[in-house]
């Protein structure tokens, strides 16, 4: 059937950024096709790319604003409460009284506490020109830095390690590269689900020969392509790790010129390194000391060798350490810089690198610039024509405690779901419980919009236009293929309406105002203040993005990264300790539970619980390894409830050998049962990300289950 | 060391072209259009459906232009009338035993080289199978539309996907693509890509969604 119009734009998913063609047809999308010509994915996509967009059309959306039924003008307004359902909770509402409302609340709690009793959350899977006026109308109107996304709870670790020991955090090579690879080590990432597009170049780099080097506590499908497995207990890594460079060291295998030119406090690191041989990392890990010795071999006389990493090294208390662990091995081989040799922690959503380089984070403005530097403020600050708070904002978890100690009393919300997504979710919950005032922009009311005072109706990826960054810095073209529906607006509109309620009752004028011709309007202002994509033109981009730093229109972009060495001049080897999980499996609580993604599903499962994937993967699953099975005892399909000290949920068994003994895996996507609700909420010190993979669960027979699907 | 270059006649085109580019890329650069029907670019050439065949001076058969490889001084007909009496033959006989209403490059194909879909006449045996199968909740295979043309089952081996969920079941005229056993799609390796779908010629393979849409 011929559609009647094609509209090139990017996946919404996951960190790949395959390039999509929506094939529209009666204004609903007919199917999706691709541009077997084009990067990233060459005309490859994923079950979620092609088959899971449909959410857009889902009846769900919200399609007008609302505002809560019990707010009565002048009145003061109940706190934030969980409704019922919407239509129970809500009245329609213009968009008029809906901005009104919500920039009259701001600006008087702004007023009244400081504009640090305000947090905001920005969005990893909204363009860079909604999250760079995002976080401008935040620093400059609010005039705080409270600003955090999503990315604290995935990538914060692997940015913490990286940033104290090479000072970027960027996935430093390409996809076009893998295929070229002799090899690589993948470690914590389960590829194919997470990044299925990414997985297809790492089994076509098999295929030409390429030698994988697979460490993960789970059989992963990528097993099946590796030339050696090495299957640490959950929360070992940093042990494995560091015993592969105890061999590098004690034999030699480190690449000297690397290391005098590029590096320093090489002795002491060294030195440090003398307890962990294999066979004490044998005993912690129960990884055979020989295997370590083998990877470390492989790794360290490849030719051109990277690494890749996922949620499973980042999101952990150790999280920073696990990252620098990995930054120490790449150091002293000198797999760093150089054509399909890198560092690669691989982005979870379509726009995390976006949200973070916009400076959708506590410490810095676009383009990583810090907070804290007096003369990067100033510059800001005469960009951007205002003062600029000093003092770097709260983390995302870091918010959520403040709100519990009234220190927050509003949060902004723009498609982000903590609700779900944030750690040990029952005190999240009654964190938000205490909040004054809370306003959140979305598609869909997610578990979240249920405790705003104000719900604001937000077009899709589909029907707005912009960039996303994919996790290989490549910035791409986002086109509007449908019109929003009802009364939703694009997420840019909605906040530059919103600018300028707010910056006449705060009485701030920018310099640049808050009118913009669109988007590529915004996107020339990004240029301007952050060097780094100065060049990178939506001209340039219309057909294929390019990768940033692109610093002049006529620089093609940069392939990997560090070839000149790394942005903190020397990298630093940053001397490790093994510290355990924080909570260890015992004699009440025996499993060590695991959270991650399934291959279809998204997230917090806002838009995929409303698409085609949902079909096939319509229930809570857990896994367990039949040894486990036995021993609970549980079959296949039985249902059981996993208890951890926060929190219980009910699960239908699958039993796996993918998981190992001892540790069971839950995905994170089903709201009605939620894997946060048992996660543990302390905070790895460096990086602030909280621990999703060791969490101390009991498990029981259930008889029945209370799923609801929820969707409002 | 073989040279740069060779030189070679396409249809009368004399042009010199790199070592080891296939037929159908020397064609292409010059400027010598051929149709072709199981050839993807991003895709190994298994040169099964002969649609793409070329005389090459000297050689007993037609040789298949997606997989065959120049060699110095070859002297090509892309168009010449034993090529075009191939071609329509092929595509008369994908006609008379395939559902081609969801093909319009080959129907547009069978127009321009003259080729009567019932030249075979009534009897003429049909390829069908047992009505469109719809196993899972993304994507219909109805092999009615099937001219077994492999990519899809490439597509989900070695060149891209590695799941091997795709094969052949039967042989000869009886082959189809076909499941292990049979087996619906969710009880098989198959991770629901789609790459199968984006491949497929003739809407054999198709998104659930545009299938219910009524195409």
């Amino acid at each position: 059937m011929p559609p009647d119009r094609i509209i090139p734009t990017t996946c919404p998913f996951c960190g790949v950024g395959c390039q999509i063609q929506l094939n529209i047809k009666d204004e609903q999308i007919l199917r999706v096709t691709t541009d077997f010509e084009l990067a990233p994915n060459y005309g490859q996509l994923c079950v979620k790319g092609r088959f899971g967009v449909d959410f857009v059309h889902h009846p769900t959306r919200l399609t007008t604003p609302l505002i809560r039924k019990d707010i009565v003008p002048g009145q003061p307004f109940a706190k934030a409460r969980k409704a019922a359902s919407l239509a129970e909770g809500y009245r329609a509402a213009s968009w008029d009284e809906a901005l009104d409302l919500v920039a009259d609340q701001l600006a008087a709690i702004a007023q009244q506490s400081g504009g640090d009793a305000i947090g905001a959350y920005c969005c990893a899977k909204a363009t860079n020109e909604d999250n760079y006026i995002f976080q401008k109308l935040v620093r400059t109107l609010l005039k705080t830095n409270n600003i955090d996304h999503c990315a604290r709870l995935c990538h914060a670790g692997s940015v913490a390690g990286l940033m104290r020991t090479i000072g970027s955090s960027a996935m430093s090579n390409s996809i076009t590269e893998m295929e070229h690879l002799d090899t690589f080590l993948v470690t914590g990432s389960n590829t194919t689900y997470a990044h299925p597009v990414i997985a297809l170049s790492l089994k076509k780099a098999v295929d030409n020969g390429a030698r994988l080097i697979v460490i993960d506590p789970r059989r992963i499908e990528l097993v099946d392509f590796a030339t050696l497995w090495l299957q640490q207990r959950p929360g070992s890594d940093v042990a494995v790790f560091q015993a592969m460079a105890h061999v590098i060291v004690s034999e030699k295998l480190y690449d000297v010129d690397y290391i005098v030119r590029h590096t320093e406090d090489f002795a002491a690191y060294a030195a440090s390194l003398t307890p962990f041989t294999p066979e004490w990392a044998e005993q912690v890990s129960g990884v055979p000391a020989d295997k370590i010795r083998q990877a470390a071999r492989l790794y360290a006389n490849a030719h051109s060798a990277a690494l890749y990493w996922g949620m499973g090294i980042s999101q952990s208390t150790h999280g920073a350490d696990n990252a620098s662990a990995l930054v120490n091995l790449a150091m002293l081989c000198g797999h760093i810089g150089k054509f399909g040799g890198g560092l690669n922690p691989l982005r979870g959503q379509n726009n995390v690198q976006g949200c973070s380089d916009m400076g959708g984070l506590p410490n810095v403005y676009p383009g990583y610039q810090p907070v804290g530097d007096a003369a990067v403020r100033a510059n800001f600050a005469a960009a951007w024509g205002v003062d600029l708070s000093p003092a770097n904002g709260l983390t995302a978890v870091e918010m959520v405690h403040a709100v519990a100690r009234g220190e927050i009393r509003a949060f902004y919300i723009m498609g982000e779901d903590p609700m779900t997504s944030e750690p040990h979710l029952t005190h999240a919950r009654h964190s938000l419980e205490n909040l004054d005032f809370m306003a959140i922009q979305d598609i869909f009311a997610n578990e979240t919009a249920l405790y705003a005072h104000v719900i604001l109706p937000a077009a899709s990826f589909a029907e707005k236009a912009g960039t996303f960054t994919n996790t290989e810095r490549r910035v791409q073209r986002v086109r509007p293929a449908l019109n929003p529906p009802g009364l939703a607006r694009p997420d840019l509109d909605i906040l530059l309406d919103l600018a300028r309620r707010l910056s006449q009752r705060r009485g701030i004028d920018t310099r640049q105002g808050w009118e913009y011709a669109g988007p590529a309007a915004v996107w020339r202002e990004v240029g301007q203040v952050a060097p780094d994509f100065r060049g990178i033109t939506y001209e340039r981009i219309a057909k294929v993005g390019i990768q940033y730093p692109c610093p002049d229109e006529d620089h093609p972009g940069t392939l990997y990264l560090f070839a000149d060495g790394v942005p903190r001049g020397r990298g630093k080897f940053w001397p490790l300790d093994f510290q355990p999980p924080l909570e260890t499996p015992d004699e009440v609580y025996p499993f060590n539970l695991s959270t991650g993604r399934l291959l279809y599903h998204w997230h917090g499962g806002t838009m995929t619980r409303r698409s085609a994937l949902n079909d096939i993967a319509p229930q809570p699953v857990v896994e367990i390894n039949p040894a486990d099975a036995r021993r609970i005892p549980c079959a296949d399909g039985d249902l059981v409830r996993i208890a951890s000290r926060r929190g219980e949920v009910t699960a239908r068994v699958e039993v796996s050998d993918r998981s190992p003994v001892g540790t069971i895996f839950l995905p994170f996507h089903y709201a009605e049962a939620a894997a946060n609700l048992l996660t543990l909420d302390e905070l790895d010190p460096a990086a602030k990300i909280p621990d999703y993979k060791n969490t101390a669960v009991a498990i029981s027979p259930a008889e029945t289950h209370d799923w609801q699907m929820i969707l409002h | 060391m073989p040279p740069n270059e060779i030189w070679i006649t396409i249809d009368g085109q004399a042009l010199k072209v790199p070592p080891g580019i296939t037929i159908l890329e020397a064609a292409r650069l010059a400027g010598v259009e051929i149709p072709t029907l199981c050839y993807h670019p991003s895709l190994t050439a298994n040169a099964v459906c002969r649609l793409c065949v070329v005389e090459w001076r000297g050689s007993r058969t037609l040789v298949a232009a997606c997989a065959g490889t120049v060699r110095p001084n070859a002297v090509i007909l892309t168009n010449s009338r034993r090529v075009r009496t191939a071609r329509r033959t092929i595509l008369e006989m994908l006609a008379a035993s395939v559902d081609l209403s969801d093909a319009p490059d080959l129907q547009a194909l069978l127009a321009e080289y003259g080729g009567d879909p019932n030249r075979f006449g009534e009897d003429a045996a049909r390829r069908t199978f047992d009505g469109v199968k719809a196993d899972n909740p993304f994507y219909v295979r109805d092999y009615d539309k099937c001219v077994l043309c492999w990519r899809c089952v490439q597509v989900c081996a070695d060149d891209v996907q590695h799941t091997y969920a795709l094969g052949f079941n039967g042989r000869g005229f009886h082959t189809e693509i076909a499941t292990f056993f049979d087996a619906p799609m969710p009880d098989t390796t198959c991770v629901f890509c789609g790459n199968c779908v984006g491949v497929c010629p003739t809407g054999a393979l198709k998104g659930k969604r545009e299938y219910l849409w009524g195409g």
